[in-house]
C-alpha cells in the first residue's frame, strides 16, 4: 500500500508487486476502513480448505472489527502482523497468501490510522493487573513497592 | 546409506527416498519426524492442515504432498517453522472444531509428539 511520498516507486516484481491490478484511493478515504473492508472480503472468500486461511482470515476480520470498536491494543496489532505472516507462508493458494497484505501494508505505511483507534496505545490488553491487586493490598494492609507491579512490567 | 537410492537433505542430514515418495513419507521411513496432522498413510495426502509445512530450497511447501527430489535442501526443525506450527495448532483450537477428549486413539495421535515448549 504505497503512500503519497512513494509516487516515484515502480510497479514491478522487484519493487511494488502486483497481480496486474491496482486501486487508487483519494485522501478523502479512511485507510483503516479500506483495510477492514479487505479483511471482511477475504474472510468471506476463503474456501476453508487450509487451516491458516480458513481460521486466520476470520481472526483478522474479528481483530479489525475490535479495533474499529475502539477496543484494540498494541497487542492486537502485533497479532495481526503475526497472522498475516503465517497466512503468507503457510496458505495453500494465492488468496490466502495475499489475504493479510492489505493489513500489513497499511500497518506499515499508515500506522496512525490504526493507533488512533486503539483503546490504549502503550499497554497490553484492557486488563489492569495492578488494579486487580488492589483488593489484596487492602486485605493485607500493604502498600509498599513490593506490593505493586511496576509501570508497564 | 544405500548407494542406489537418491537422497535429499533434511535439516542437514541425508535422507534416502524411492522415487514417487513425498518428503514426509521418506522422512518417516528414515525415522525422522516432521510434525503433521491431516496426513495418514492409509489416505491420499491432502495437504490441508499445513502442519507439515517445511522449507524446500527456501520455499514453503507441505511435506506430505511435495514429491521428494534428489539434492533438495529441506528445513523442518527451525524456530520459525515450529513457531508457525504452534500458531497453526492454536488456530485449530480457536476454531473450536476439535474432539480430542473423545478421540479413542488420542494416546497414539501424532499430535502427542509436537513440541510443547515455547521457542
Amino acid at each position: 500500500m504505497p503512500r503519497q511520498d512513494d509516487f516515484d516507486r515502480r510497479i514491478a516484481f522487484e519493487d511494488i508487486e502486483t497481480g496486474g491490478a491496482f486501486v487508487v484511493f483519494d485522501s478523502s478515504r479512511d485507510v483503516f476502513e479500506i483495510a477492514r473492508h479487505y479483511a471482511h472480503f477475504f474472510a468471506e472468500e476463503s474456501c476453508g480448505f487450509c487451516t491458516p486461511c480458513r481460521v486466520g482470515t476470520s481472526l483478522l476480520r474479528n481483530l479489525m472489527d475490535k479495533i474499529r470498536d475502539g477496543k484494540g491494543s498494541q497487542h492486537d496489532l502485533r497479532t495481526i502482523e503475526e497472522l498475516a505472516g503465517l497466512l503468507h507462508h503457510a496458505s495453500h493458494c494465492g488468496l490466502g497468501e495475499s489475504a493479510g497484505r492489505p493489513l500489513l501494508g497499511t500497518l506499515e505505511r499508515f500506522r496512525p490510522a490504526y493507533e488512533r483507534r486503539l483503546g490504549s496505545t502503550a499497554g497490553e490488553p484492557a486488563f489492569d493487573l495492578d488494579g486487580a491487586l488492589a483488593r489484596a493490598r487492602r486485605m493485607t494492609g500493604r502498600d509498599d513497592p513490593g506490593a505493586h507491579l511496576g509501570d508497564g512490567s | 546409506m544405500s548407494d542406489a537410492l537418491p537422497t535429499f537433505k533434511l535439516d542437514g542430514a541425508e535422507v534416502p527416498f524411492t522415487p514417487g515418495q513425498t518428503v514426509l513419507q521418506a522422512a518417516l521411513a528414515a525415522g525422522r519426524h516432521i510434525p503433521h496432522l491431516c496426513y495418514h498413510p492409509e489416505f491420499r495426502p491432502h495437504g490441508s492442515c499445513k502442519l507439515c509445512t517445511v522449507k524446500i530450497n527456501g520455499w514453503h511447501a507441505t511435506s506430505c504432498t511435495q514429491p521428494a527430489k534428489a539434492g533438495a535442501e529441506v528445513q523442518s526443525e527451525t524456530a520459525e517453522l515450529n513457531a508457525e506450527r504452534r500458531m497453526m495448532v492454536q488456530l485449530l483450537f480457536v476454531e473450536g472444531n476439535h474432539f480430542c477428549p473423545h478421540a479413542r486413539r488420542a494416546a497414539t495421535a501424532s499430535c502427542r509428539r509436537w513440541p510443547t515448549t515455547s521457542a
